[in-house]
């Protein structure tokens, strides 16, 4: 199994970076800069590790740069197309919690939110706070749009951790079993 | 107002962009960079403000082009994802805002090149066009169309095969001269495609440099100019600088005859085009 990790391609980490530090990025270009990042890791991490028959576990896939990039302002269409050459994956996990309960579990986890994560660049408002809040709510809408457009496996991800791995194994383990049952057959 | 290939980026503003954007396309070695640095001149002289641009200068990822282009694993889909976030960048960071303050903006290669080299490296041609729909329509689109034969001497007499300019990440098993004249004739072939789909004006890039930028100066000026002097091929440089000289002042008489009829309003927002005299320019005053 492999694992490829939102945003760590090393051919682009270092534009990304720059662009964040800098503030130099618009909605286009933050969506361009992390599809490019994509881009590198499906053609080096993620599809030659397929074609050998691994099992590529993915930390976030095109959902999040469809649920950001919409919440920035892009046009949903356009975003999807970007993405046109990304690999459809087996089984995409959604791991949902109410708005309220996310904010909950960050707030204080951390030493403030930083100006892209927070949509500050969106200037919806000053403080980083009430700025996490309206994007992260706005991305949470765009995300249950995409359930039923993509079939998104919802996951509640308000119980104990052990539940949701409990079911996440499960149903990884029935595509898991259907992928031997049909490589057997050829 | 202005108009795109077909969406609109989110923030950009389509009305109000008085300047003009003139694009000079062309495959590699056609002569693009030699036009655009006698053009620039030529306009500011004429008391234009221009600005010029071209592939990989934009600040957040020309560098980081550059960069993955001297590693090996550059892949092609990602290949074509960086240049369309240097190509956005300089749209929303150097041509709108200079298409705004009423500028020029002469670029050396637009979409057209961009997608021109995805499709030829296999990428799905409505994918790559689907990206580039938010690009502005350009005022005009010059085309230095070259054959191979004619291009061949130029890259041996001056700066020899390059690398990605003879597609070898694309024909890696060939040798450098196959390699160039099979990727410049493919490219060739999808640029040819392009003209008549985006409806290039083509100019005979063949010809001598002072022949095609004669030509490509009574195209830009029928677009920046409508007191039209038309540019002769400069057969000597006394009759060349007397025609010039003509334009200046033929553009000084019109200028201020529309500064006369042009109604004042202090609240205007739209800057004035030659507020400020570009370095290089006329040393005329602002304002001429």
């Amino acid at each position: 199994m492999v694992f490829s990790e939102w945003n760590s391609s090393p051919l682009v980490k270092d534009t990304t970076k720059l662009g964040k530090k800098k503030k130099l990025l618009t909605p286009a270009t933050f969506s361009l800069v992390h599809a490019t990042d994509f881009a590198d890791r499906t053609e080096h991490s993620i599809l030659p590790f397929l074609k050998a028959g691994a099992i590529v576990l993915c930390d976030r896939y095109i959902y999040t740069a469809f649920a950001r990039d919409v919440a920035r302002g892009m046009d949903g269409d356009w975003v999807r197309d970007l993405y046109g050459f990304a690999v459809k994956p087996t089984v995409a996990f959604y791991f949902r919690v109410p708005l309220e309960t996310a904010i909950g579990r960050l707030v204080g986890a951390r030493d403030g939110f930083k100006y892209y994560e927070a949509g500050l660049d969106l200037g919806l408002t000053a403080d980083a706070e009430d700025s996490f809040r309206l994007f992260q709510g706005r991305i949470l809408e765009e995300y249950e749009k995409m359930i039923p457009e993509f079939g998104l496996t919802v996951i509640d991800a308000t119980m104990p951790v052990e539940a949701q791995q409990a079911q996440v194994r499960k149903i990884a383990q029935s595509h898991l079993d259907n992928a031997k049952e049909l490589r057997r057959r050829l | 107002m202005r108009q795109t290939y077909g969406k609109q980026l989110p923030g950009m503003r389509l009305t109000d962009l008085p300047g003009k954007l003139i694009v000079i396309e062309g495959t590699d070695g056609a002569g693009r960079s030699t036009q655009i640095h006698l053009l620039k001149p030529w306009l500011e002289e004429l008391g234009h403000a221009v600005l010029d641009t071209g592939m990989t200068r934009s600040r957040l990822a020309g560098e980081g082009i550059r960069r993955a282009k001297e590693r090996n694993n550059l892949g092609r889909v990602t290949q074509s994802l960086f240049y369309a976030t240097d190509f956005i960048d300089r749209l929303e960071k150097e041509i709108v805002p200079a298409l705004r303050a009423g500028f020029i903006v002469l670029t050396d290669r637009y979409i057209y090149s961009l997608v021109a080299r995805a499709i030829v490296r296999g990428m799905d041609p409505t994918w790559i066009r689907s990206i580039y729909n938010v690009a502005l329509i350009p005022d005009a689109v010059f085309y230095l169309r070259i054959g191979i034969d004619q291009l061949l001497p130029r890259v041996v007499f001056s700066r020899g095969f390059d690398y990605w300019e003879s597609g070898m990440d694309l024909f890696p098993g060939q040798g450098i001269y196959e390699g160039f004249c099979n990727y410049q004739a493919t490219l060739l072939a999808e640029f040819d495609r392009l003209a008549e789909e985006y409806k290039f004006e083509i100019i005979d890039a063949s010809a001598d440099t002072e022949t095609v930028c004669a030509q490509l100066k009574n195209k830009i000026l029928e677009i920046v100019d409508p007191v039209r002097v038309p540019v002769p091929e400069p057969k000597s440089t006394d009759a060349f600088v007397h025609s010039l000289t003509e334009k200046i002042v033929a553009n000084l008489i019109r200028r201020e005859q529309e500064t006369e009829n042009r109604p004042k309003n202090p609240f205007s927002k739209a800057p004035s085009r030659i507020s400020a005299p570009p370095p290089g320019g006329n040393g005329l005053a602002p304002g001429i």
